[in-house]
């Protein structure tokens, strides 16, 4: 089967059928990685699972979404999780990337903010992951979910969670917050949502002392 | 058992239910088995789960109707009216606090047509925050992230000293909705 045929069917033969001459046991991992066929899949698949929820996307909806079969999917995975695995994992690894890069606790504000600005940028890059990972019941459940929700525990130590109540509630608001930001405003302009998420987290964790106490409305500037 | 008393006991075993099992995953059957009620009461009182879903989330139905008039009748660009908002939202998230949750928390619920009302309420005071409809995105996202810190620090603080976490969170909140664009995040 020539390239060209597999990228316009996702690895299925003219007629459609599920065709493919070696089952995938057959086909070595490397070589079944650089089928375009599976990254269009994985493209599909994200969209899909993004957009409608991962538990309410079975095989099917993204077989007719390519326009191939279900044994044309299966060719590339073996199952849905697996779909599921390939499109988070890599984000996932880029947050273990982060959070290893830093040496311990960051209380240097200049370093806070430079992890912060590195996980926006993350973050934003796959913002429908993010919203996938912390808003669909069943991928939250999943090892991927928790996975990333382990990392965010390494994140919130990092910013000085464990150090006392007001500053786990801090970091716990900030993360939440920047998290919303990014997922609910990702359709609009990119970089002001990145800018103002930033702004918003590093505002969250700058915020004690006076801002915590009653009177703290009295002395606070007035809204643009 | 009086009517007052059966209603009350079926409020606190359908949170109770609701919050382990899930809207989707609860059927009025269930709620009147563990509430040890026929389930003919539950169907004659509240129809189906809808119906019992709307009986729940009443509690938050009228404070945040007032909250959200007075918030529209205040002058939130000064601070003081707007911590008051503010204040006003996370002590009646934490005084129904399990209906809070099904309502912010419940993928499922959230389809429904009283959470759906509850939410849309929740939206207005959004709305207000940001500064109106026409706001800018940067008063938008900040409207949003205010009340989804204070959202957050209800339902996962819960077991934490209380006082702590309203002052955090109010700080926190009025953080967001006061520290302009671009401030800390210059070089």
């Amino acid at each position: 089967m020539s390239e060209s045929v597999c990228e316009a069917t996702g690895g299925v033969g003219p007629d459609g059928a599920a065709a493919p001459r070696n089952p995938p046991g057959d086909v070595p991992a490397a070589a079944r990685e650089l089928r375009p066929g599976r990254q269009r899949m994985l493209t599909v698949a994200r969209r899909l699972f993004c957009s409608q929820g991962y538990d309410r996307t079975p095989l099917r909806a993204i077989s007719d979404a390519l326009g191939v079969t279900k044994a044309a999917v299966y060719y590339h995975f073996k199952a849905k999780d697996d779909i599921l695995v390939a499109i988070v994992t890599p984000v996932l690894d880029r947050i273990d990337q982060l959070v290893d890069s830093a040496s311990g606790p960051l209380h240097d504000p200049d370093d806070r903010r430079r992890f912060l600005q590195r996980y926006v940028d993350l973050l934003s890059t796959d913002a429908d992951i993010t919203t996938l990972l912390l808003g669909d019941p069943v991928v939250t459940e999943h090892p991927l979910g928790r996975r990333f929700a382990a990392q965010r525990e390494q994140i919130r130590s990092l910013l000085g969670a464990d150090e006392s109540l007001p500053a786990g509630i801090r970091t716990s608001t900030a993360l939440r917050t920047l998290e919303l930001a990014l997922g609910e405003f990702g359709d609009a302009d990119p970089a002001q949502v990145r800018e103002t998420a930033l702004s918003i987290a590093i505002a969250v964790l700058d915020a004690g002392g006076a801002a915590e106490g009653p009177s703290a409305s009295a002395s606070a500037p007035e809204m643009a | 058992m009086d009517p007052d008393a059966r209603t009350g006991r079926v409020t606190d075993v359908a949170l109770g239910r609701l919050q382990t099992t899930g809207f989707a995953g609860t059927t009025l059957e269930d709620i009147a088995r563990a509430a040890d009620l026929p389930d003919a009461d539950l169907r004659a009182c509240f129809g189906d789960m809808e119906g019992l879903l709307r009986h729940l989330v009443s509690p938050l139905v009228d404070p945040l109707d007032r909250l959200t008039a007075s918030a529209a009748a205040g002058e939130l660009r000064r601070p003081a009216p707007l911590r008051e908002v503010i204040e006003g939202y996370f002590d009646t998230l934490v005084a129904h606090r399990a209906v809070a949750g099904l309502v912010l928390a419940d993928p499922d619920a959230a389809a429904t047509e009283p959470v759906r009302r509850v939410r849309t309420t929740v939206m207005k005071l959004r709305t207000q925050l940001a500064g109106g409809p026409d706001a800018d995105l940067d008063r938008s996202i900040r409207a949003a992230a205010a009340l989804a810190a204070v959202e957050s620090a209800v339902l996962e603080f819960v077991e934490s000293d209380q006082q702590v976490v309203r002052d955090v969170v109010i700080g926190a909140a009025m953080a967001i909705l006061l520290s302009a664009l671009g401030a800390g995040t210059g070089p």
